[in-house]
């Protein structure tokens, strides 16, 4: 089947032509941020460092305090991601197997929340937190994301393919919700868990938006906060510490799907009484 | 996960939340003399300032005195604005923070803005005589009526547009800096450099803002609004030439105009003169410093060029205090302005950022006096106060600038309309919205 | 009977609350906005319709709503099949297909801002690398974010270009979920490539397809970060979509009442094309 294997050969090449498309903006980042700032303002660009400017990663440590807001995305991402795990899970739950009152109203307000993105909602609910004090604490970080509109849709679609004689069997069995949410049916879901996990983690890390305005100050500042430090209006200078910036925040993510990826795949392909 | 996890799981959650909830709730003591000030600058300007913010709370801590302050990071300018409001909206607002001149009127016509004469007056004692005259709020404002708005605003970063010019390049084409708007038509042409359709160098880069289209109305004797603030006068006739001055050049091809909006705009125009591929560009004094260090060439300062009149706006920001603030608070921040505003301080911010001083007595101490000496370019800003040109006193002036000007210019820049018809439309909506109509 | 509604509403409760507070309070401080004139300083006044009027017989609604669905399709569309196709390029093909789809997957983890800054930096048209890259072989340079009639395009494919991997990523796992057998079957029926992939493989990777659909949709209806740092709306409102229009409406000029009265008009259309993308995602068709 010659044709066949040439398209194949032909398709892969295709794609690793793409891959490198992908990677190449960020082989630019990196050298970028290893040089001068002469050399990275010069044009026609060069391709490799001249020499290497480590000392580029010093600014951008000195500049902000990036650790704190490494901790802090980790925290809010990681918090946000779980609780939305629960919440979504239960909620969804609730809707396919106990037949909760309201499923169609519930999923119109559902629809409706997807549709509101942050940038119209966050003045009334920046007047609200500051009222009760709470503007630079998590929980202006994570609560408002604890539960997700996009979470309880897919989820609830991924329960309704649960074969019901499974969870009848269980309750048959005397098992508790709990139990069945969790011994029978998370793991028929898993995919669509990881799927919406990715998604979610890879989201709030990212999120600058609502981490700028729901804090004035940097305690519980996330990383994408602290890149735009680096950023100086008008001079477009400091490009090479500005790279350094975004390696620093692209790097830990990159590094956890380095490692993750593995899980990752596995989870997806996990199929178990499919 | 088995239900026992599941359970275990939430507990934890929800004690962590909790934990971490107390834990990091801000200090909301109003009776601490701790200010908020609310700053909008990343990058170089910025650790400048926290460095002198350090030495402020050290000097108070030395002095065996409460009052300190704290500086954030809230976004651009832009953003700073929206959360500003958004703060006054909820009563969470800081003590401090600094605004772009075309929004002191707005804001200050809203109440918000806490009035600075008895602070000036007061035991924190602010020699208002001695700002540089163009550069304080009276000096920068035109009040419909004459009748003096009080004090809210005290100069921070202030610059003015000046031209720069590629000294190789004009020496080798044995010219001199333009002085009108003719002479800059034509030295442009001159330097042009095209090979077949493609252009090597242009004359000139210029972003299409708002700052140097007022600069040029006024440079071809017009005015922006009429003296009662409630016309708009920039739609014919010098603001016209304004804009046609800039669109003929780019026709003929010796002026760039730069892709992109704001600041994006206006580093494309830097990068390409720092890159020789223009001869010359006009932009902000306060870059003066960058480009001088990142170009490989001689960088020369000039004047912009005139025409019927020599004319230049001021731009930068206004520290301003929020009337909202606590008191002690407020007192703090007051003593921080004025700090700031002391020749020591504000000569060492000029120098170390490029934007002007804002006394009179830094201008003609030593340090300033020496670096002008050394650095002439840094001179030509400072020379060109004595052109300034003023913005109307108006609450409308900012979403004049952005919601109706700045589009028109980029409507002409596209193609989509002529100077005449975009700037006529413009007018009118400007009118509009003046009498109250538009919102 | 009782008992398990009591529980259902229990269950649910949690993300109800949360909804109420963060989600349908601020929609209806949205509905109560859009009913009056502020600007954040001072008290909002009533001005009833007025807003929706203005924006119902103005000029500026139309287009803002045509360049979002328009960014949106592009967007969904190139992803989606980019992603396909990469997928089955990459499938089973060891540790090459391993390799470039980390390489691929990577964007997607990176934040939009530092995606748009790079990129940014690639596509001008004079300095950026690619105009470069083009003028070295003769072509002539775009000017991708400067152009009026290409500025949504770059960012369409700035926004492909990052996405692409996670489509890529979900469309690998339903292929490698797809049981060889099948298709071995299909290939001793004599099927061609095209039509095992049509017959065979489409329906089974039909749940995928919704699901990217579906968040894909959504997601790029919510486009902000792109177009505030490359382009920031310009030039000449080419790339001024929903978001970024009300956002600058709300915060720039800060007419929070026609900004709000955005919002809810908007919702209309989006909440209908998000309704029918779960619909076809269903494979229940449009009509």
């Amino acid at each position: 089947m010659r044709p066949a294997v040439t398209v194949r050969r032909l398709a892969i090449a295709c794609a690793a032509v793409f891959a490198l498309c992908e990677v190449a903006p960020y082989l630019v980042m990196l050298s970028g941020s290893l040089k001068s700032l002469e050399e990275v303002s010069r044009v026609p660009p060069t391709v490799l460092p001249e020499a290497l400017h480590p000392e580029n990663y010093r600014a951008v440590f000195e500049s902000a305090p990036m650790a704190r807001y490494l901790l802090n995305t980790i925290v809010v991402s990681g918090a946000i991601a779980a609780i939305q795990l629960v919440l979504v899970c239960l909620a969804a739950y609730a809707l396919v197997f106990l037949r909760a009152p309201g499923g169609r109203g519930v999923r119109l307000l559902v629809l409706a929340c997807l549709l509101v993105p942050p940038q119209v909602r966050f003045v009334p609910v920046y007047v609200l937190l500051a009222r009760f004090d709470l503007l630079d604490t998590f929980f202006a970080l994570v609560v408002p994301h604890a539960t997700s509109a996009l979470g309880i849709l897919l989820v609830e679609k991924a329960m309704r393919a649960v074969p019901p004689e499974v969870v009848e069997a269980a309750r048959l069995d005397g098992a508790g919700d709990l139990a069945i949410l969790g011994r029978v049916v998370v793991p028929m879901i898993r995919p669509t868990l990881v799927a919406f996990a990715l998604f979610s983690v890879v989201y709030h890390w990212n999120d600058y938006f609502w981490t700028l305005v729901m804090t004035t100050d940097d305690s519980v500042r996330t990383l994408p906060v602290g890149v735009a430090l680096l950023r100086e209006q008008g001079t477009g200078v400091r490009w090479h510490v500005v790279m350094a910036g975004n390696v620093v925040v692209t790097l830990p993510v990159l590094v956890a799907f380095a490692f993750a990826q593995k899980h990752l795949v596995r989870a997806f392909t996990w199929s178990a009484g499919k | 996960m088995p239900r026992r996890g599941i359970e275990r799981g939430r507990v934890v959650l929800r004690l962590g939340t909790v934990l971490v909830l107390l834990g990091c709730s801000g200090p909301s003591d109003s009776q601490s003399a701790q200010a908020s000030f609310w700053y909008s600058y990343g990058g170089r300007n910025r650790e400048v300032l926290e460095d002198l913010v350090g030495r402020f709370n050290a000097r108070e801590e030395k002095a065996g005195r409460p009052g300190r302050i704290k500086g954030t990071f809230q976004g651009d300018y832009f953003e700073a604005l929206a959360k500003l409001r958004a703060a006054l909206a909820s009563k969470h607002a800081p003590a401090l923070t600094h605004v772009v001149a075309e929004a002191v009127p707005n804001l200050a016509e809203a109440g918000v803005l806490e009035d600075l004469g008895p602070h000036a007056r007061g035991a924190d004692r602010l020699d208002l005589a001695d700002l540089v005259p163009a550069l304080s709020q009276e000096g920068t404002f035109d009040v419909p009526g004459g009748r003096p708005k009080p004090l809210v605003a005290i100069p921070f970063n202030r610059s003015t547009p000046i031209l720069y010019f590629n000294r190789r390049i004009f020496d080798e084409a044995s010219l001199q800096p333009p002085a009108t708007w003719t002479e800059l038509r034509a030295v442009a042409r001159a330097l042009t450099k095209k090979e077949g359709d493609r252009t090597e160098r242009w004359g000139l880069a210029c972003p299409l803002s708002w700052w140097f289209w007022y600069a040029a109305l006024h440079q071809a004797g017009g005015r922006l609004l009429s003296p009662d603030g409630r016309r708009a006068l920039f739609g014919s006739g010098p603001g016209v030439d304004a804009l046609r001055l800039f669109m003929d050049m780019t026709a003929e091809g010796s002026m760039r105009l730069p892709p992109g909006r704001d600041y994006s705009a206006w580093e494309t125009a830097h990068a390409d003169f720092v890159g020789g591929r223009a001869a010359m560009v006009i932009t902000s004094t306060a870059f003066l410093a960058y480009i001088t260090d990142t170009a490989r060439f001689d960088v020369g300062a000039a004047a912009l060029p005139g025409h019927t009149h020599r004319a230049v706006p001021t731009g930068g920001t206004f520290f301003v205090l929020l009337k909202s603030a606590p008191t002690a608070q407020k007192r703090t921040a007051w003593s921080f302005v004025r700090w700031m505003s002391e020749p020591a301080q504000t000569a060492e911010w000029s120098r170390r950022t490029g934007y002007l001083p804002v006394r009179t007595s830094a201008v003609e101490g030593a340090a300033m006096q020496a670096l002008y000496r050394d650095r002439p370019n840094f001179r030509v800003a400072l020379d060109q106060l004595q052109v300034a040109a003023r913005f109307p006193w108006n609450p409308q002036l900012l979403a004049i600038e952005r919601e109706i000007v700045q589009p028109a210019l980029e409507r002409v820049a596209a193609g989509q309309a002529t100077p005449e018809e975009a700037l006529a439309a413009a007018a009118r909506e400007a009118d509009a919205l003046l009498a109250g109509e538009g919102d | 009977m009782l008992r398990t509604r009591a529980r259902a509403l229990g269950y649910l409760l949690p993300s109800l609350a949360i909804f109420a507070v963060f989600f349908v309070y601020p929609i209806l401080s949205c509905l109560w906005l859009s009913l009056h004139r502020w600007d954040l300083l001072g008290e909002p006044q009533w001005v009833g319709a007025h807003n929706y009027q203005r924006l119902l017989s103005g000029d500026a609604l139309g287009p803002v709503l045509v360049r979002t669905l328009l960014y949106a399709a592009g967007t969904v569309a190139g992803s989606m099949a980019g992603g396909l196709l990469l997928a089955l390029a990459v499938h089973r093909t060891g540790r090459i297909g391993g390799a470039i789809r980390s390489a691929i997957f990577a964007s997607y983890v990176v934040s939009w801002v530092g995606v748009s800054l790079l990129w940014s930096y690639l596509l001008d048209g004079q300095v950026g690398p690619i105009s470069g890259a083009l003028r070295s072989v003769g072509l002539p340079a775009l000017d991708w974010l400067g152009d009026p009639d290409l500025a949504l395009g770059s960012l369409v494919l700035v926004s492909i270009w990052k996405i692409v991997g996670y489509d890529m990523v979900l469309y690998l796992a339903a292929l490698e979920d797809i049981a060889p057998e099948l298709r071995e079957a299909a290939a001793l029926d004599g099927a061609s490539a095209w039509q095992t992939f049509r017959h065979v493989l489409w329906p089974l990777l039909r749940p995928t397809t919704a699901f990217l659909l579906v968040t894909g949709t959504i997601m790029s209806f919510q486009g902000f970060d792109v177009v505030r740092v490359m382009t920031g709306g310009g030039p000449a409102n080419a790339t001024q979509i929903y978001v970024h229009w009300v956002y600058e409406q709300a915060f720039a000029y800060f007419r929070i009442g026609p900004a709000s009265a955005a919002v809810v008009l908007f919702l209309v259309p989006l909440g209908i094309l998000t309704w029918l993308g779960r619909r076809v995602g269903r494979g229940e068709g449009v009509l």
